[in-house]
């Protein structure tokens, strides 16, 4: 295509998209370093009229042992969840590549939890694991005994309870992920490692898995990113609680945000979170690049 | 070592038979070629040799064990894909000492036997890279290795050469030739390129939806196939095929069609009715005859050895005449020709042949 | 062992393995359904009801409708006819979508066939997206409020645009880099304009995937909650904020309704999901899957 063309394009579309996303995103910024750096309460005034103090706010919030635990659960809620689904969504995807009687079925039925409103699953899922629910009577038909977990107002309990929600609610999209790497995989060199002798095991290490690398790192750094940040379904289902047992990153900002209002802290934290994430995406983006490259690399045909 | 037996083989999927009732038997150290146009079962019989399909009847020994309920692994087999199916993902050298790891070789072994296959094949400096970054004969040669260095006992191979282009083919196929001359083992191989099978068959096997048409040596499937199906894939270019009738005259029988009035001799009684003549291009003769059959020059391709004639004598389909290059004639010339040389061949209205 | 006996022993396995997480998946929505059709006096008891005696749709009467039935149970509740927020969700889930899909479409093809956009700065917008929202829900807040775009149409639907483009951009992408360019060049030979070519050959071609592309969008800006909820006072609240908002002063949750409620805003997404069920990967694989 012309040279020209492409020039034009560029500059005519660029900025249609490029302006909104700025004068979005720059005040956000600006917003959000304001805010750490002066102290403001709502009902004091104006923002604009808000006292400079510097770092004050960050010395504040980096010495706030509740900042560093929800960092900590959402690391911990984010990474096992994401495991979790990644071993269920894999097994299910491993299950299904070949075609069988229900398999079209199945894989409807399978992709449904994907497909609910975030806050309808915590609800649900509240109805499900209140004290006199249906999941403590199952629990009590199975093991004899009468069991009375609350399973989101006691701490260790709340906290498995919101990782089972999130591995509910998103293995569907490991899942699909994972069958479309299986089904696109290559046939012939799997036939090739059987006629060869390798066993099934030797073939799924040997091939299968290094094949479906990039496919499995994209799911697992989507996953964590979007787990990071999961906020409906903990915030309806435990508010963070018993105490703040549950109380994940997004869960704290909320709550300094809007039931503290303490504007200021949550500016600083969310700024500090930002510039995690940040570093955590920064490094997301040169995994995938590479993964990307070395599966075009497989693929090429040299002339 | 391996003498392959299938005995009353079918395969079926979900309702269309793409085998049935085979019976053939794969001496020890030939080389077999399972020809036949795209859907006439042959790979399919080929991957349940293999094991990679699972046969709906019948049985499959190799060596005299039946084989049916064994795992492709452990059919002591080798098989080289149309798409040679080279681990993207290894090197070359992890590619070929896959097989010899599967078996838990010793390391150093290892390393001796893939350099020695790879010597033998002339891949010895692709050993480092991927498969992606190889030609195609070069990835060609690097399947072959794959297969070579676990020492099978059979080899299998898939239309091996179907998507290189013509010249790569042409060595490549010289190349396997010498393969199975030094190696002394069978070689079983399906194409559906006929010159490919006349060139590197001890035997053919001819196969059509499903069934086996024919088998013999090239030479027999040449100048004594069995039915029209046969002759006509055969050759090229192909068999001249015209309609006509066979009528007895007290002079003995002829071929009657057309311009052509065709005495047959030394041909078995048949009945009058209608027949359809074979004549291979390269019986008709253009050059100096006398007393002929007229008919008129439509095309000519000089192909360099040989000038191809297209000739009108008067039917729906062209007769095609294989003419010497120094023969000189142009299109819309009237010409004569008769046969000479090679034989004539009667089919009957099925395709079987006659006499 | 046979290899036949060995397949089927194998494909027993598989169900039953497939038909335990099943049984995980459906139970939830099984409850969920059951509990729409349950009386008040069903909604707390122990043991839990299971199967409603007598199924009534008295609950979606109240939540949809807004008809005052069963307060002799549930007393204190605020009901609020969903239909404002219906229609909330309509406009603002379909513009958002449409100006994400249209945006998306311009910048796609510009970096597909004019590589405008390296494939780096393609990954940095993905990754734009994965932050999570409630790190820029405050400043976002305090921005709108400033600009008097607090509790607005356009302030939503702008958030939502910008949050999508990314998905919208790399799906679209996915669909027109399957378009042979030769095909746009053999229209250009024949004297077609950039513009006609775009209209009359590449976009009849990509249709299925630009409706798809929109559905998979639609269903990202109907079920957001958190910048709805932020961003919403009375004006523009969305589905999903309406649904937070069945709670009983005393009762705590009201199940039934909320369920009723729960089960009209998410069955539309399921319908849209199961249609579009072949391209979910598509938007989001991100050319980690060979084609």
């Amino acid at each position: 295509m012309a040279r020209g063309h492409g020039r034009r394009y560029k500059w005519t579309v660029l900025p249609v998209v490029a302006v909104p996303v700025l004068f979005l995103a720059a005040p956000i910024i600006f917003f959000q370093v304001y805010f750490s750096l002066h102290q403001w309460t709502a009902y004091l005034g104006d923002w604009w009229e808000a006292d400079f103090v510097g770092l004050e706010n960050f010395a504040e919030v980096l010495a706030d042992e509740r900042f560093y635990w929800s960092l900590a659960r959402s690391l911990i809620f984010a990474g096992a969840s994401t495991v979790l689904c990644l071993v269920i969504g894999f097994t299910l995807a491993y299950l299904m590549r070949e075609p069988f009687r229900g398999r079209g079925l199945f894989y409807l039925l399978f992709i449904t939890p994907m497909l609910i409103v975030p806050i309808a699953i915590g609800y649900n899922f509240e109805m499900l694991l209140v004290e006199k629910g249906p999941l403590n009577q199952l629990l009590g038909w199975i093991t004899g005994h009468e069991i009375r977990v609350s399973w989101f107002a006691e701490p260790i309990p709340a906290f498995l309870s919101i990782i089972f929600i999130e591995v509910w609610n998103w293995t569907p999209f490991v899942f699909i992920l994972m069958l479309a790497g299986l089904s696109g995989m290559p046939k012939e060199p799997i036939e090739a490692a059987r006629v060869l002798g390798a066993n099934p095991l030797q073939i799924f290490f040997q091939i299968e898995l290094p094949l479906l690398r990039p496919v499995i790192v994209l799911a697992l750094i989507l996953r964590f990113l979007e787990a990071l940040g999961e906020y409906p379904k903990v915030w309806s289902l435990t508010r963070g609680g018993p105490g703040s047992y549950t109380e994940t990153m997004p869960v704290y900002l909320y709550i300094t945000s809007w039931q503290h209002f303490n504007i200021s802290k949550a500016a600083t934290v969310s700024y500090l979170v930002l510039i995690i994430v940040a570093a955590i995406v920064y490094l997301c983006i040169r995994v995938l690049l590479r993964e990307k490259r070395a599966l075009e690399a497989l693929y090429r045909r040299a002339p | 070592m391996a003498e392959i037996r299938l005995v009353k083989l079918r395969k079926e999927f979900r309702g269309t038979v793409a085998v049935q009732d085979m019976n053939l038997q794969i001496k020890e150290g030939e080389f077999l070629v399972l020809v036949g146009p795209s859907g006439c079962g042959k790979t399919t019989t080929l991957r349940m040799i293999a094991g990679l399909e699972e046969a709906s009847s019948g049985e499959i020994s190799i060596d005299g064990r039946p084989a049916n309920d064994l795992e492709p692994g452990q059919r002591n087999i080798g098989m080289v894909f149309q798409n040679l199916a080279l681990f993207p993902h290894k090197t070359v050298y992890d590619n070929i000492a896959f097989g010899l790891r599967v078996k838990k070789v010793a390391p150093a072994d290892i390393r001796v036997q893939v350099e020695q296959v790879a010597r033998t094949m002339h891949i010895t400096h692709l050993l480092a890279k991927l498969p992606a970054q190889c030609s195609g004969g070069e990835a060609q040669r690097v399947a072959l290795a794959r297969t070579l260095v676990t020492n099978p006992s059979a080899f299998l191979l898939d239309e091996p050469l179907s998507n290189l282009d013509a010249k790569l083919r042409k060595e490549m196929r010289a190349e396997i030739d010498a393969l199975h001359n030094r190696l002394s083992k069978t070689f079983v191989y399906v194409t559906h390129d006929q010159e490919e099978a006349m060139t590197l068959a001890d035997r053919i096997v001819v196969m059509r939806d499903g069934r086996i048409e024919q088998v013999g040596t090239p030479m027999e499937i040449y100048s004594e196939p069995v039915n029209q199906f046969v002759a006509s894939f055969f050759g090229s270019p192909a068999m001249n095929l015209i309609p006509g009738e066979a009528r007895r005259t007290p002079g003995g029988l002829r071929f009657a069609f057309g311009g052509l009035d065709i005495p047959l001799d030394g041909v078995a009684p048949i009945p009058d009715g209608p027949v359809t003549l074979g004549v291979r291009p390269e019986s008709v003769r253009l050059d100096g005859v006398t007393g002929g059959y007229r008919a008129r020059v439509t095309l000519v391709e000089p192909l360099g050895k040989e000038s191809l004639v297209y000739l009108d004598h008067g039917a729906e389909r062209l007769l095609i005449a294989v003419a010497d290059p120094g023969f000189r004639t142009e299109e819309g010339a009237s010409v004569e020709f008769d046969f000479h040389g090679g034989r004539l061949y009667l089919f009957d209205p099925d395709g079987r042949r006659l006499g | 062992m046979t290899r036949r006996t060995r397949r089927k022993l194998g494909a027993v396995a598989r169900y039953v393995v497939l038909g335990l997480w099943l049984v995980i998946v459906l139970f939830p929505l099984f409850w969920s359904v059951m509990t729409s059709l349950k009386p008040p006096y069903e909604w707390f008891t122990w043991p839990p009801t299971w199967i409603p005696n007598p199924f009534t749709l008295n609950n979606y009467r109240v939540a949809w409708f807004g008809e005052l039935l069963d307060t002799q149970y549930v007393q204190s509740a605020s009901i609020q006819t969903p239909f404002h927020a219906l229609v909330n969700s309509l406009f603002i889930a379909g513009t958002s979508t449409a100006l994400s899909v249209a945006l998306g479409l311009l910048l796609a093809y510009g970096a597909s066939r004019y590589g405008i956009l390296s494939e780096r700065t393609l990954f940095r917008l993905l990754m734009l997206r994965m932050i999570p929202p409630i790190v820029v829900a405050v400043p976002l807040l305090l921005y709108y409020a400033t600009l008097g775009l607090l509790d607005t149409y356009l302030g939503l639907i702008t958030i939502y645009v910008v949050s999508t483009l990314p998905y919208a951009l790399w799906m679209t992408k996915s669909f027109i880099d399957e378009i042979p360019i030769e095909v746009e060049q053999a229209a250009e030979l024949f004297g077609a304009s950039r513009l006609r070519t775009l209209w009359e050959v590449v976009l009849p071609l990509i249709r299925s995937g630009v409706v798809a592309t929109f559905l998979f969008i639609l269903i990202l800006t109907w079920s957001e909650y958190l910048l709805a909820v932020t961003l919403s006072a009375t004006n523009i609240s969305t589905l999903p904020v309406q649904l937070s908002k069945y709670e009983g002063a005393t009762e705590g949750r009201l199940y039934g309704w909320q369920q009723a409620m729960a089960i009209g805003v998410t069955v539309p997404l399921i319908a849209i999901g199961y249609a579009i069920h072949r391209h979910l990967v598509r938007g989001f694989s991100f050319g980690m899957l060979k084609r």
